[in-house]
């Protein structure tokens, strides 16, 4: 817990915005190479792999920065069945650090999952 | 439909909880369903109706607070975003018919694709996981908004499905019922349309599973123009001088937009940025600064417009002895600022640690004077004034944008937050101004109070397709 209470400030940064869904491209648009299975347009591909596979918000570090939110709050508890389920969704994610990249505000996405 | 669509996990319930960019309160649903037909999204509204459960449909679900359930019982958040295909493109009629839960990266990309020649009217500084679908039914902004309005009046049809489960389609897709492939070529169909009951209502009326989308030529010839003025009322007056020529010119001007030079500030950590005007002016940054977004069908086309605008600047210049300065940029500022869908309205969070648009339309001429009283309003709260506006249809309205930036780690900042949206929004309404998404504990309470014979017919219609009142209860102020 006190390891996650370090990172407050910066859990509390996120909005949903959900880029950390994607691999997105800050260069200027152009056409897409297209030809991959799946790959429309390379500015934009699917980037996490947890929330790729298991499709929930939950496995995304947008949905995971909520519920580190719920349990600074009181309102998740990181022991018992909760506990539990917070391990399940957090074990899936490979810390490829996709996200930490795409976050437009910064969010120490790898520290905070690893805490 | 599946039942690992279906959740109640607490925590990953609570993993779709948001409070910020729009609104700051939203509970936690007590169910996530994730369907993927029209048919079932029909089976589940008939079992909520039947059992009086509530609902709260999302596409995208980026609306912060507003888009989950305001009430308790929270009931189900019927996540659309598995319903996610581009159904149908027609270059002729020129629209696009897309499912809830197709996100403006995948549209776009699809369009890159395979319709090269015609873009889909994504918004623009939405996130790539927003819907296209999503902006439209709300009335929002896109890349088009100042030549084509607000992104309701791109809409040519819609299909909702009601809580009794019965599925229907406005304009004349109505039809559809009857006639095999029929187009949502006509908005205004039939006769007297429904769509204004599903646009800007929230999820409160009917849950829409697809929309005809109009969409616009994609020319290779555009580009971004700049100028610093002196005052918002610069911007606001110059603007529209542009703007009112209505054809020519002001076709092309596809976002026309202004701010101040805070906007630049509060990209940035609030403890390792210069708070000073002055490190911006030396930067060459304008006190008051406004862009244009210019698409054309030639080099030739583009010229003309640039010619077209700086004269424009020149005359107001002459005019009233406060000469626009036009902002030299790079092509790589050019080039990142046409990119689409682009990130531009996320970063606001780095400064504070969270931000609410408190948006507004106004007249476009009332604009000026809108921003000017928020701007002071802020100041007093100890907010940085950022302001954002943007022009809708030619300068008919404008999006006056507050971006109030706040630390939502602090219960007190966010309180602050409150009484400052509590404060303007009495001003506001009394001077005729509408928001964008009225939040309901503030805004609708003023606003009904305003409109009450309007108020009565709208509780009317809403118990006619809702009668027991399951559809994002309590997100419209009743």
């Amino acid at each position: 817990m006190s390891r996650v209470e370090k990172y407050k400030k910066e859990i509390y940064r996120c909005i949903q915005c959900r880029s950390c869904y994607f691999a997105y491209a800050g260069e200027p648009d152009r056409k897409g190479i297209g030809e991959y299975e799946g790959t429309l347009y390379e500015g934009i591909v699917d980037g996490c792999p947890a929330q790729h596979t298991f499709e929930w918000n939950a496995y995304a570090n947008a949905g995971k920065m909520w519920i580190a939110r719920g349990v600074l709050e009181g309102d998740l508890k990181l022991e018992g069945e909760e506990g539990i389920q917070i391990r399940d969704l957090l074990m899936p994610c490979i810390v490829c650090g996709n996200c930490a990249i795409q976050c437009e505000t910064k969010i120490p996405t790898v520290e905070i999952i690893e805490a | 439909m599946g039942s690992e669509y279906i959740t109640t996990n607490k925590v990953i319930r609570y993993s779709y909880l948001s409070k910020g960019i729009m609104g700051l309160d939203a509970i936690p649903p007590d169910a996530i369903v994730r369907p993927k037909e029209v048919s079932e999204v029909q089976e589940i509204m008939r079992i909520a109706n039947d059992n009086i459960i509530p609902v709260t449909p999302v596409a995208g679900g980026l609306s912060g607070g507003f888009a989950l359930p305001q009430t308790e019982p929270a009931g189900i958040l019927l996540d659309l975003s598995r319903m996610n295909r581009v159904v149908d493109v027609d270059t002729d009629n020129r629209f696009v018919i897309v499912e809830s839960g197709v996100n403006t990266g995948q549209v776009w990309a699809y369009f890159r694709k395979f319709f090269p020649d015609w873009a889909p009217p994504v918004p623009d500084g939405a996130p790539p996981s927003a819907t296209i679908l999503g902006d439209a039914i709300e009335r929002g902004f896109s890349l088009v908004t100042g030549a084509f309005g607000p992104q309701a009046d791109l809409i040519m049809g819609l299909e909702v499905v009601l809580p009794n489960g019965d599925l229907f389609r406005t304009g004349s897709w109505a039809l559809s019922e009857g006639v095999k492939n029929m187009k949502p070529f006509y908005r205004w169909g039939p006769g007297p349309n429904f769509d204004g009951l599903f646009l800007g209502s929230q999820g409160t009326m009917g849950v829409i599973t697809k929309a005809a989308i109009r969409i616009i030529p994609h020319p290779n010839a555009k580009t971004i123009v700049a100028y610093g003025h002196s005052s918002l009322e610069a911007i606001q007056d110059v603007a529209l001088r542009i703007m009112k020529y209505e054809m020519g010119i002001a076709d092309h001007l596809v976002m026309v937009q202004g701010g101040n030079w805070p906007l630049v500030m509060t990209r940035w950590p609030e403890l390792k940025i210069p708070k000073d005007y002055d490190f911006y002016k030396k930067l060459g940054i304008s006190e008051w600064w406004q862009n244009f977004e210019i698409w054309a069908h030639s080099d030739e086309e583009l010229e003309f417009i640039k010619k077209r605008i700086a004269e424009e600047m020149e005359g107001y210049g002459q005019e009233t002895g406060n000469q626009p300065v036009q902002w030299k940029l790079h092509p790589k500022q050019i080039a990142s600022r046409l990119k689409k869908p682009n990130l531009i309205a996320i970063p606001y969070a780095l400064y504070r640690g969270g931000f609410l648009f408190i948006t507004w339309y106004t007249p476009w001429n009332e604009s000026a004077e809108m921003s000017e009283y928020y701007v002071a309003k802020m100041k007093e709260f100890g907010i940085p004034p950022v302001m954002w506006i943007a022009s809708i249809d030619h300068g008919r309205q404008a999006i006056v944008m507050p971006i109030v930036c706040f630390d939502a780690s602090d219960p007190a900042s966010v309180e602050n937050v409150r009484e400052l949206d509590r404060v303007t929004s009495e001003y506001c309404y009394d001077r005729g101004w509408l928001n964008y998404r009225p939040n309901p504990k503030i805004h609708s309470p003023l606003m009904w109070e305003r409109a009450p014979t309007y108020f009565k017919y709208l509780k009317a219609m809403k118990n006619l397709l809702d009668p027991n009142g399951i559809l994002h209860p309590g997100r419209l102020g009743f």
